[in-house]
């Protein structure tokens, strides 16, 4: 097990420095260059541009320009190309900021799926089973940033509630209880609208486990004996269709950052992905490199996680 | 449920295989009906090819300021000239901010997003396809003392390592944005399952006895590879390439919404959506119709692929019958 | 059983607990009635969060308005009707001391060889003769010894492979013995007039080579093309004396004196803060100060625009920013000794926590989402009635609307499809901002058959501007007819504008020698006329453009094909380098400088340099170099009118449209208006200058909603 672990850890560290040595070529090799090469600006003349463009060692071989940001990226002081500021603590303060939404969308998608991908699958062939099937298919097929609009549009013209940002701002004088419901409604919208598919997957996923579990002796047996059928479903077949879920808990994690782009952009949500966004129409590099990295590092440790997950309860898998 | 299998004109049929399929996948009805939305979507794309740009009828670049943002089915009005009235003499689906016809501007659309669809789940196929059966065929062997299959399957985790949509979004918009660079990034970014897929098949063919046969007797590796094998193994992957093409659109959406799409002149469903947005209040078909349309080329894909799924899935099969 | 009554109830309780948040959110109408300093809290949205706030390490936009007349005062403001008027500097003079080099080599026209004390006599000769209008003005000629002067300069290096480079040195010129002649007002024409006192060729321009040392000596080449600026016979010395105004403070309560002027100008001008402004202030030898409240800015030559230059930068203070200040910050947040070498302003947390003498403080900011200013209860000027600014960033229009519907901000700049509908609503109120902004198609000049005249006018003709305005614009903007904007006074009213008519630019076509061929494009010698129009993804305006644009030509018989770029793309690959045909952009700018040097002289064409198009003629070379000499106001607009009319008759550009950007705003703000009576106001209106905000200090949120109506 110890050595296991060891060995693949070490392996996904090989990984990682792999991973970043890919992006930061793809990155840097790429045309355009940073925004504070503001260089349509009048006031500035062509020296300028150059002179700047030389602070951030832009016109350095790659692997100089690598080993900088590594070097930067360890000693904490990475600063973005845009405002210099430290990357590190402006990374921390968005994934703060994402983390609510994160939390909200996956215990939406968990809550709901459960419920209603088991009730499809009990109901095997029934209207209702049919009706659920049809809507998953539609909400995985309907494009997220479409059905926000169109929500959006109903919404602001029937209420005048504010659905954008995570909270409203100018709320500063109201009382604690009104600023915690103001930032629990903010966070409705978007985390419903970006549960859409999670849920439509997940519920379908469900009920296929639980098809085929239902379908197992086990739980034939127990039915013979005379169990009550809830007992049947929830107790017997549902404990052991949940033994793959256990790994999905390891792949949640990348989605914090790619995952949430098109719903932070929409509800204008001050979090990782937004910040992705802005740093790749900036061409901030060290922002978007950064940021990579740690989407590098969440999927690998999901990976981990999900393994180790799996060895837990699993008795018959053995990590070796 | 018991009705095809029991009728006895069926009874008599040898049944290939596909014709097994077939069979089932026919009376799934959600899956039937995607299947007809895709077959009149191929119309509509053909059409659209031909019609917008082989042989001019239908003009999406036709501007018409005066007859800006008007909704479906309303006429031009009088200031319009004759050479540039709407295809049926009015505006099916109504104009955009510019006075272009919706309607024609969709139906161009419809080739470029279907092909785009199209030929970036060919190239992650491809790559899959390639890397995967390599894997799975050569993996014994040797390279710089490390064994193939274990060079190909950690490369295999580096590129599922990647945020996709993140590194999409960075390429795209680092590349200059022609419709070909999309479709190679997405192709590109979503060969992984593939790949592991047809290592997975690779691995248990290699051992099945009609494989064994064929080596015994001596037949070449690629005559091997490509005569049993890959028939073999590209089921599944037909699936999955199904729910890809599906992916790749919304992908292609996505891209476009945020501003790294496809780039004028080619009009695609993504960008006729992204560019209504705008327009959300002032005209919401502008952003209603091509969401629509992308909602049900989407869901068209998906259930076909569902439904060839459950079709070619025995032990499902098994529990249907 | 018990699971699945919690798989049940769970995600029931989850529903409730997130729907019921509802009812407590504040909508628009209880906003105010909730908290009562909201209507005390002025909101406004950005589409992009700024970058530092300092006016000298940023001149973009966004950054530009959040700290002009709010966090910094600037030595000069442009009026409403974009005059120059007083603002830290209560006044200012502009004199002049210029230096003669002694040419002991030389004979004066009477045979004496020349020394300092003969061209002193020769000066008081003139003066009580053809220079007698001079006399009231000169108010002394001194004899400057010999001397060094050391300077440090920039030069454009190219670079193998078509690149450049800028490189800096310091350059020491050894003088010889000068004349210093003192006056009391600029006088171009000094040397001009002296030149027949002194002999023919007296100023004309003489071997300095010997007299330049260049340090590093590699730097050298890159110089030669500038000897003439580092040294010649005759030197200019515009001065600029300001007198500030007594008794401002920081916003920490610092007195602010003349050394932050010469601070700031210092700031701007050291190479480790990488300002963007330096090429403004590099024309400044240096600034003196004799008094705490005397600035005397000393200029290198002569360039009448310069003065306007105090008109666009904020003071910083000094007490905060200078080598000590930084070497405590540094302390403070134990920077590593190796790192302190290379430790500058920019670096510093100065620039997210920023303290000036404006109107309203620094309070606090959170990066891409808001920033909060608070009044400064102190400040020397008219107070302003809002108690906050909350600047939120909200990077979409259709957002911002929403936004301003839900009441959580107060304005916005709307889309005109969105002004058009918001207009009618009874809670709004929209106005159109008019000032310093164009579109326009650029050609490049270099690539034929854009090189001929004729046709960048029948394409400029071939474009139906009028219902641009009309239909994409809704009628929120007015034709632009050539490089200034048509609020400021350089713009010529009476240039006229290119027709829309198709049938001429066919004919001029013809007479290229372009005919249609049998698909109905235009050919010429069997080559099709085909090119490629680009521009910025991302503007959805300019996108319009493009695609109308392509129709017209389409129609017209051009076979054009477009494409968007990302902007950043879009400048290096292909405007930088210049490696288009034709593009459309837009000009957003300095409206109160009638300098165009940047954009419009020939040596601007250079790849990196503002001069896209490769415009070169003559005529307006001429005319933008004399408008940088002529300190005389009216003149200077005469010539840049002139200007305007020889640009817009070469038509590098199509000059599109200037774009009046309409801005929504809550129905009850208004500008307060004591001096007409208790309680009045006026409604919010645009500036002749083109401003909506220009009386922003003024501008409050009444309480009573019925006034609404009213």
């Amino acid at each position: 097990m110890w050595r296991y672990l060891g060995r693949t850890i070490v392996e996904r560290l090989l990984l990682l420095v792999l991973i970043s040595i890919v992006s930061h070529a793809v990155v840097h090799l790429a045309p355009g260059s940073p925004a504070e090469v503001d260089s349509l600006n009048p006031m500035m003349k062509a020296e300028d541009v150059l002179k700047i463009r030389k602070s951030f060692h832009l016109d350095e071989p790659l692997h100089v320009q690598y080993w900088y940001w590594l070097s930067d990226l360890f000693s904490g002081e990475l600063r973005s190309f845009r405002d210099n500021q430290p990357v590190l603590p402006r990374i921390w303060d968005r994934f703060l900021n994402s983390l609510p939404l994160f939390a909200a969308t996956t215990l939406i998608v968990w809550g709901l799926s459960f419920p209603l991908g088991i009730a499809a699958a009990i109901r095997r062939g029934s209207r209702f089973d049919r009706a659920t099937t049809f809507l998953a298919y539609t909400l995985i097929s309907v494009p997220g940033f479409f059905l926000s609009y169109v929500v959006i549009l109903g919404m602001s013209r029937t209420f005048d509630l504010p659905i954008l940002g995570n909270r409203t701002i100018g709320v500063e004088g109201a009382s604690a209880f009104v600023q915690v419901m103001d930032r629990l409604w903010h966070l409705v919208t978007p985390a419903l609208m970006s549960a859409m598919t999670g849920i439509a997957i997940l519920s379908r996923y469900v009920r296929t486990q639980m098809l085929e579990v239902i379908g197992e002796d086990y739980v034939r047996t127990a039915r013979a004996k005379g169990l009550p059928e809830d007992e049947v479903v929830y107790g017997h077949a549902l404990r052991n269709a949940l033994l793959p879920f256990v790994t999905m808990f390891g792949f949640l994690l990348p989605g914090m950052i790619g995952g949430s782009v098109i719903f932070e952009q929409i509800f204008a949500w001050p979090g990782l992905g937004r910040l992705g966004y802005e740093a790749v129409l900036g061409r901030d590099f060290p922002t978007i490199l950064t940021l990579n990295f740690f989407a590098a590092v969440l999927t690998l440790v999901g990976v981990l996680i999900s393994d180790l997950l799996y060895a837990l309860v699993d008795p018959r898998i053995r990590l070796s | 449920m018991n009705d095809g299998s029991s009728d006895p004109e069926q009874l008599g049929e040898r049944r290939t295989p596909f014709g097994e399929v077939w069979q089932v996948f026919r009376r799934d009805r959600l899956a039937m009906t995607g299947l007809v939305a895709l077959a009149v979507l191929v119309v509509c794309a053909l059409l659209g090819k031909l019609l917008t740009e082989w042989w001019v009828v239908i003009d999406p670049a036709t501007v018409r300021l005066p007859d800006k943002l008007r909704p479906p089915l309303s006429g031009p009005s009088e200031v319009i000239g004759a050479e540039r009235l709407p295809e049926f003499g009015f505006y099916l689906f109504g104009t955009d901010d510019l006075g272009r016809s919706v309607f024609a501007r969709m139906l161009q659309g419809s080739f470029v997003s279907l092909t785009i669809g199209l030929v970036s789940v060919g190239i992650s196929v491809g790559i899959g396809v390639l890397l995967g059966g390599i894997a799975g065929y050569y993996g014994e062997r040797k390279f710089l003392f490390v064994r193939i299959d274990a060079w190909i399957m950690r490369f295999t985790d580096v590129a599922l390592c990647f945020p996709t949509f993140f590194l999409i979004l960075t390429v795209v918009a680092l590349l200059p944005p022609s419709i070909f660079n999309i479709m190679i990034v997405i192709g590109v970014t979503s060969w992984m399952g593939t790949a592991r897929f047809i290592r997975a098949e690779f691995l248990s063919l290699r051992e099945r006895d009609f494989v064994l046969a064929a080596r015994a007797l001596g037949l070449p590796s690629w005559r091997l590879i490509f005569r049993h094998m890959v028939p073999n193994a590209l089921s599944p992957v037909f699936v999955s390439a199904t729910i890809d093409v599906a992916r790749a659109v919304l992908t292609e959406s996505a891209l476009s919404f945020l501003g790294f799409g496809v780039q004028p002149p080619y009009a695609t469903w993504g960008n006729i959506l992204a560019d209504g947005r705008a327009f959300l209040f002032d005209a919401p078909w502008l952003f209603l119709i091509p969401g629509s349309a992308i909602l049900l080329i989407v869901l068209a894909f998906n259930l076909v692929g569902e439904g060839l799924r459950e079709a070619m899935n025995p032990k499902l099969r098994r529990a249907r019958a | 059983m018990r699971t699945k009554q919690i798989l049940l109830i769970l995600p029931l309780l989850l529903a409730l607990l997130l729907l019921q948040s509802a009812l407590w959110v504040p909508t628009y109408g209880s906003q105010a009635a909730q908290n009562s300093g909201r209507l005390q809290t002025f909101i406004e949205p950005r589409l992009s969060d700024f970058k530092l706030l300092n006016p000298a390490l940023n001149s973009d936009a966004t950054t530009a308005e959040m700290m002009d007349r709010r966090i910094y005062d600037r030595l000069l403001e442009a009026d409403e009707k974009l005059d120059v008027v007083p603002c830290l500097a209560e006044s200012w003079t502009v004199t002049e001391e210029a230096y003669v080099a002694v040419r002991p080599e030389r004979r004066l026209p009477d045979g004496t060889p020349v020394s300092g004390e003969s061209l002193r006599a020769a000066i008081d000769a003139a003066l009580r003769g053809p220079l007698s209008d001079l006399s009231s003005k000169l108010r002394a000629v001194e004899l400057a010894p010999p001397g060094e002067r050391t300077r440090r300069e920039t030069a454009l290096q190219q670079m193998a492979g078509g690149k450049s480079e800028s490189i800096s040195a310091t350059v020491r010129v050894r003088l010889p013995e000068r004349l210093r002649l003192r006056l009391d007002t600029v006088e171009p024409q000094l040397f001009e007039r002296l030149e027949p006192v002194f002999g023919q060729g007296y100023f004309s321009s003489i071997d300095v080579k010997g007299r330049i040392e260049i340090d590093p000596p590699a730097a050298a080449p890159a110089f030669e093309s500038k000897l003439d600026e580092l040294f010649a016979v005759g030197e200019h010395n515009p001065i600029v004396t300001f007198k500030l105004r007594p008794g401002v403070r920081f916003h920490d309560g610092h007195p602010f004196t003349a050394r932050d002027v010469r601070f700031t100008y210092q700031a701007i001008l050291d190479p480790k803060n990488a300002s963007p402004r330096t090429s403004s202030y590099e024309a400044i030898e240096r600034i003196d100060v004799p008094d705490d409240l005397t600035a005397r800015v000393v200029y290198k030559k002569l360039n009448s625009t310069s003065l306007l230059d105090w008109a666009m930068m904020g003071m910083l203070p000094e007490h905060l920013l200078n080598r000590e200040a930084l070497e405590r910050e540094m302390k403070a947040r134990q920077i590593p000794a190796a790192q302190r070498e290379k430790f500058s302003i920019r670096d510093s947390s100065f620039n997210r926590s920023p303290i000036g003498t404006g109107r309203f403080k620094f309070v606090k900011h959170v990066p891409d989402q808001y920033t909060v200013l608070e009044r400064n209860d102190d400040y020397w000027g008219e107070k302003p009635r809002y108690q906050r600014i909350i600047s939120r960033v909200i990077p979409d229009r259709l957002a911002q609307e929403l936004e301003l519907h839900a009441g959580s901000v107060d304005r916005y700049e709307a889309e005109p499809h969105q002004a058009a509908r918001l207009r009618t609503d009874p809670n709004l109120q929209v106005v159109s901002r008019g000032e310093g902004y164009y579109m326009y198609v650029a050609y490049n000049l270099r690539r034929p058959p854009f090189d001929d005249v004729r046709v960048r006018r029948a394409l400029s003709m071939a474009v139906n501007v009028d219902d641009i305005i009309d239909y994409v614009l809704f009628g929120e903007g007015k034709r632009a007819s050539g490089p200034y904007f048509s609020n400021t006074p350089f713009h010529d009213p009476e240039t006229p504008l290119q027709p829309y008519d198709p049938a001429r630019a066919l004919a001029l076509l013809e007479e290229v020698g372009y005919r249609k061929n049998a698909q109905g494009f235009l050919e010429k010698d069997g080559k099709p006329f085909e090119f490629t129009l680009i521009s910025n993804a991302g503007n959805p305006q300019r996108k319009a453009v493009v695609t109308i644009v392509q129709e017209a030509w389409r129609r017209l018989g051009v076979r054009c094909t477009t494409q968007l770029f990302e902007f950043p793309v879009f400048l290096e690959q292909f405007v930088h380098v210049r490696n288009f045909d034709a593009f459309v952009l837009g000009w957003i700018g300095a409206d109160i400088t009638p300098d165009r040097r940047q954009i419009w002289h020939s040596s601007q064409g250079g790849n990196y340099k503002l001069n896209f198009t490769g415009y070169a003629s003559p005529e307006a070379d001429a005319l933008i170099d004399k408008i940088l000499l002529e300190y005389d106001r009216n003149e200077q607009i005469a010539l840049a009118r002139k200007l305007h009319r020889r640009i817009a008759e070469d038509v590098p550009y199509t000059f599109l449209y200037e774009p009046s950007r309409p801005y929504a705003l809550d129905a009850r703000i208004a500008i307060d208006a004591p001096e007409l009576g208790p309680g009045r106001f006026l409604p919010i209106t645009t500036t002749p200058s083109g401003e909506i905000d220009y009386f922003f200090p003024r501008w409050f949120t009444r309480a009573d909603p019925a006034a609404v109506a009213e």
